[in-house]
C-alpha cells in the first residue's frame, strides 16, 4: 500500500507544482478557477435572496410538475444504469492508466491494494462530479422555484453518490465474472439480459395504454411507463435515487432517509463483493484502458476525426462499405467534396440516430402538455442549434489542419481552403437545422408558423459567419497536443462567436420589434426581413474566409 | 531458471497461447521470435501475471506463479514494448516508486544513481517524466526493469527506439545479469540482435512453437548452409509452417 500512496501522493504534488510553476498554466487555471467561483457565487446569491432574478414562468411549471423532475431524474438513472449493467457483459469497466500497466501491474503490490487505491479515488471523483453537478444546477432551480438548495441538496448529492457507487461497484463485478467464467456463467448472462429487455418492454406496452387512454399526451405516457411494475421492482434503487436526487424541490418523507440509508449499504455491499472477487482484475482492463487512454488524447486535442475513428472502432466498421463514393470535382471542389463525404464515414446506426432522434424528439415535445404554451416559439431554438453547431464545427477545422502541410501544397489559393472549411461546416449544419426543421413541422402543429420558415432561412446563413469566425483561432493556436492552447482557442473561438452573432441579434431583434404582429393562433413575421439578416451574415463569414485566408497564407498550421 | 509448462491462453473464444512449453535457464539468454500475433506480448504478460492463463504452469526458480504469485514477481523484471512511463513523477520518483513496489529500498540511491549515469538520465533526475523524448522513456523504463536484482528478466522489444550508446550500455547490462546467472527472454523482431544476443531463439507462430534451438539448430532445421542468416532461416521456417497449416485446413 505504501508504494501506492507514494505514487498517488507524488503525482499529485508534481501536477499542482508544474501548474504553478509554468505561468501559463497558471494563467489558465486562474481563468478556470476564477470562472467557476464567480458563478458558485452568483448562484449563491440566488439562494440567500440578495438579488434574486424573477423567473414567473419557470416557477409556475416548477411548482405544477414538480413530479416531472424526479420522473426525468428517474428515467436518466435507469437508462443510465441499464447501460453501465447491459455494457459490461461485452467490454472492460475498470480504468486504469497505460504507466498501470506497463510499471504496476508486474510488480509485487498485491492486486487487492491497487484496485482498493484504484476505487477509492474513483469514488472522490464521483462524489466531487456530482456535488458540482448537482449545485450547479440545483441552485438556480431551487432559485427559481423560491426554495433553498440546502440543506436537502446534500441529500441530493449523498443519493446520486450511493448509486453512483453501486452500480460502478456492480458493473465491475460483473464484467470480471464474464470475462473469466465466460460459459460457465453465460447462462446467468442469459437470464440477466432478458430481464432488463423485459423491463424495457413492459414499459413500453404500460406507456403506449396510457398514450391511447389519454388521446395523445406523452407526459402521461411516460409517467405511466415509469410506474411498470417489472421496472419499478428492477430499478427500485433508481426510484429511491430519483425521490432523493429532487429533495429540495419535494422534501423528503421518512421513508426517504431510510432509502437513502438502505442505498450506501448496497454500495457498501456491492464494494464488498467486487472487493471479494479473486479473480486476474488486470486482465479485462487492458482492452478499455488502451481505448480509454486513445480517446481521451482525442478528445484533449480535439481532434474529431480522431474521435471518430474511436468510435468507429468501437463498432468494428473496417471498410467504408456502402460510403464509398466516386471522387468530383477539382481544386477547391474536390477538397469540399472530400470533406462533406469523409464526416459520413460512420456506423449506420449513428447515421439513423442523426434522422430519428430528432424526430422523436418533436414528437415527444408535441406531445408534452406542460409545455404546450411555448411551442409555437419553439422554432427559435434553431438559431441557437447554428450558433451550438458552429462551436462544434472548430474540431473538426483543427483535425483536418493537422494534414496542412498536403493542404498548402496543393494549387489551390490558401483563401479557398478556408472556404471549403467553413463550407463543409455549414453543410452539415444546414443538414442538422433542416432535420430538425423537418420534424418540427411534421410532428409539432403548434410550431409551424412565420417562426420556423423565417429561423429555417437565417440559421444556416448565422452558422456559416460563426463558423468562419470559428476557423481563425484554429489557425492561430494548431497544437491540439497544448493543453493551454487548446484552452485559448476554445476561448478566443467562443469570443469570436458571440461576435459574429452580435450582428444577427441586434439586427434581428430591431426588425421583429419593427414588424411582430401578434396574434393568438402563431406570431406573425415578414419574410422579407429574413433577408438582410441573411445578407448581413454573409458579408461577415466572407469576412472571416478572407482573415482567416490570410493567417493560413502566412502561418503554418503545423509549427508547435 | 523460468519454466513454462504447457500454457493455454484464451482470450474469451480467441486462442492467443495454444500449449507452450519452454525454459529459460540460469545465466542463458532466450530469444522470442514471432510474426506479428504470435503470441509474444501475451506469453510475456501471462508469465509477469498480468494475464491470467488458461491453463498451463509457470516457475520462476522453483516457485509456482499461480500459487505464490507475489513471490515470483518479485524474482521478476520486465521491460514493456513501448513503455509508458508515469508522466508526473520526476525520473528519481519513478525509479524510487518501482525500488518500493519490489521492497529493495536498500541501497536504492547508489543503484539509482549508477543506472541514470549508464542511461543518460542522471542530469534529468529531477525533471518530469513528461519532459522526455520517446528514446529517454525507453531508457527509464529499462532502468526501472534493473532497479532490483530480478532472477528472471523479460524484454519486450527493449532496443527500439534508443540511441547506440543506449544499445551498448543495455547490451552490457544483459551480459551482467546473464553472469550473475539470471534468465532472460528477449522478445523482438529484430532478428540480428537475437541472432548475436541470444544463446537459444524459439521461432512462434499462431501461438505455437514451431522451431527451437541454437541457431545451429535451427539451420539444420531449416535445412539451410551455416552462412544464411537468422532472417533467412526465420522466413523459411515460418512459411513452411504456413503451407503446412494451410494444408492441414483444406
Amino acid at each position: 500500500m505504501k508504494p501506492l500512496l507514494y505514487l498517488e501522493l507524488r503525482q499529485f504534488l508534481n501536477a499542482l507544482k508544474n501548474t504553478t510553476r509554468s505561468p501559463r498554466r497558471l494563467v489558465l487555471a486562474l481563468i478556470i478557477g476564477a470562472c467557476f467561483f464567480s458563478w458558485f457565487l452568483n448562484t449563491a446569491l440566488l439562494v440567500t435572496g440578495a438579488s434574486p432574478v424573477e423567473r414567473s414562468g419557470f416557477s409556475n411549471v416548477l411548482e405544477r410538475h414538480a413530479e416531472l423532475f424526479r420522473v426525468g431524474a428517474f428515467l436518466l438513472l435507469c437508462f443510465g444504469s441499464a447501460a453501465v449493467i447491459y455494457q459490461a457483459f461485452s467490454s472492460g469497466s475498470l480504468v486504469f492508466t497505460m504507466a498501470h500497466i506497463d510499471f504496476l501491474f508486474p510488480t509485487p503490490i498485491p492486486r487487492r491494494s491497487v484496485l482498493l487505491v484504484k476505487l477509492l479515488k474513483d469514488y472522490l471523483r464521483y462524489g466531487f462530479w456530482i456535488a458540482f453537478l448537482v449545485t450547479c444546477l440545483g441552485m438556480p432551480t431551487s432559485a427559481a422555484a423560491k426554495q433553498s438548495f440546502f440543506p436537502y441538496g446534500l441529500l441530493s448529492i449523498a443519493a446520486l453518490t450511493a448509486y453512483m457507487i453501486f452500480i460502478v461497484n456492480l458493473a465491475h463485478t460483473i464484467n470480471i465474472v464474464f470475462t473469466f467464467g465466460y460459459e460457465k456463467v453465460k447462462q446467468a448472462g442469459r437470464i440477466i439480459k432478458p430481464v432488463l429487455i423485459l423491463a424495457a418492454v413492459s414499459a413500453l406496452v404500460l406507456g403506449v395504454f396510457q398514450y391511447i387512454q389519454s388521446g395523445g399526451d406523452c407526459y402521461l405516457s411516460i409517467h405511466r411507463a415509469t410506474t411498470a411494475p417489472v421496472v419499478k421492482v428492477i430499478f427500485t434503487p433508481a426510484d429511491w435515487c430519483a425521490s432523493l436526487a429532487v429533495a429540495p424541490l419535494i422534501p423528503p418523507a421518512d421513508t426517504d432517509l431510510m432509502h437513502l440509508a438502505l442505498l450506501w449499504a448496497l454500495a457498501a455491499a456491492a464494494f464488498a463483493m467486487l472487493m471479494s472477487r479473486r479473480e486476474n482484475i488486470y486482465e479485462p482492463s487492458l482492452g478499455i484502458t488502451a481505448k480509454v487512454t486513445r480517446m481521451r488524447q482525442a478528445m484533449r486535442a480535439g481532434d474529431a476525426t480522431a474521435i471518430r475513428v474511436e468510435m468507429m472502432s468501437d463498432k468494428g466498421r473496417k471498410s467504408a462499405g456502402m460510403l464509398v463514393i466516386p471522387p468530383f470535382g477539382r481544386g477547391a471542389v474536390a477538397l469540399l467534396w472530400k470533406g462533406l463525404l469523409t464526416r459520413y464515414r460512420m456506423s449506420a446506426g449513428q447515421l439513423a440516430a442523426m434522422l430519428v432522434l430528432p424526430a422523436l424528439l418533436c414528437y415527444l415535445l408535441g406531445n408534452f402538455d406542460p409545455i404546450s404554451d411555448i411551442l409555437k416559439y419553439l422554432p427559435v431554438i434553431l438559431v441557437y442549434l447554428s450558433f451550438v453547431f458552429s462551436i462544434t464545427v472548430q474540431p473538426q477545422v483543427r483535425s483536418e489542419l493537422k494534414y496542412a502541410n498536403i493542404l498548402k501544397a496543393m494549387p489551390i489559393a490558401p483563401w479557398k481552403v478556408m472556404l471549403v472549411q467553413s463550407i463543409s461546416g455549414t453543410g452539415y449544419l444546414s443538414l442538422g437545422i433542416l432535420t430538425f426543421a423537418a420534424a418540427m413541422w411534421l410532428f409539432m402543429p403548434a410550431a409551424r408558423n412565420d417562426v420556423l420558415r423565417a429561423c429555417v432561412i437565417v440559421s444556416p446563413f448565422l452558422g456559416f459567419s460563426c463558423i468562419s469566425a470559428a476557423v481563425i483561432p484554429a489557425l492561430t493556436y494548431p497544437d491540439t497536443r497544448d493543453t493551454t492552447q487548446n484552452f485559448f482557442c476554445n476561448l478566443v473561438g467562443f469570443a469570436l462567436i458571440i461576435v459574429a452573432a452580435v450582428p444577427s441579434i441586434v439586427l434581428g431583434t430591431l426588425l421583429v420589434w419593427l414588424t411582430y404582429t401578434p396574434s393568438q393562433a402563431s406570431p406573425i413575421i415578414p419574410l422579407w426581413i429574413t433577408v438582410p439578416l441573411c445578407a448581413v451574415n454573409l458579408l461577415i463569414g466572407a469576412a472571416g474566409v478572407s482573415i482567416s485566408g490570410a493567417v493560413f497564407r502566412k502561418f503554418d498550421p503545423t509549427s508547435e | 531458471m523460468l519454466k513454462v509448462d504447457g500454457l493455454v491462453k484464451y482470450y474469451k473464444k480467441t486462442l492467443a497461447v495454444d500449449g507452450l512449453s519452454f525454459e529459460v535457464g540460469d545465466g542463458e539468454i532466450v530469444g522470442l521470435l514471432g510474426p506479428n500475433g504470435a503470441g509474444k506480448t501475451t506469453i510475456l504478460r501471462c508469465i509477469t501475471g498480468i494475464v491470467q492463463m488458461t491453463e498451463g504452469r509457470i516457475e520462476v526458480d522453483g516457485v509456482d506463479l499461480a500459487a505464490n504469485e507475489d513471490a515470483v514477481k518479485r524474482r521478476i523484471a520486465f521491460v514493456p514494448e513501448v513503455p509508458t512511463p508515469y508522466e508526473m513523477l520526476t525520473v528519481r520518483e519513478h525509479l524510487r516508486f518501482i525500488a518500493m513496489a519490489y521492497q529493495t529500498m536498500d541501497r536504492f540511491e547508489e543503484r539509482a544513481d549508477d543506472l541514470m549515469r549508464r542511461f543518460d538520465l542522471y542530469d534529468k533526475r529531477n525533471d518530469l517524466v513528461l519532459s522526455l523524448s520517446k528514446g529517454m522513456k525507453q531508457k527509464l523504463a529499462i532502468a526501472c526493469a534493473f532497479i532490483h536484482e530480478a532472477t528472471a528478466i523479460l524484454l519486450d522489444e527493449p532496443l527500439i527506439g534508443i540511441d547506440p550508446k543506449g544499445v551498448r550500455e543495455l547490451k552490457d547490462m544483459i551480459a551482467e545479469a546473464k553472469a550473475r546467472g539470471s534468465s532472460i527472454l528477449i522478445s523482438t523482431h529484430m532478428l540480428d540482435t537475437a541472432e548475436h544476443l541470444c544463446d537459444r531463439i524459439i521461432i512462434l507462430q499462431q501461438g505455437r512453437i514451431i522451431a527451437e534451438g541454437s541457431l545451429a539448430e535451427l539451420h539444420e532445421r531449416a535445412q539451410m548452409g551455416r552462412d544464411a542468416t537468422l532472417e533467412d532461416v526465420f522466413l523459411t521456417l515460418t512459411e513452411e509452417s504456413s503451407a503446412v497449416e494451410a494444408t492441414t485446413l483444406s
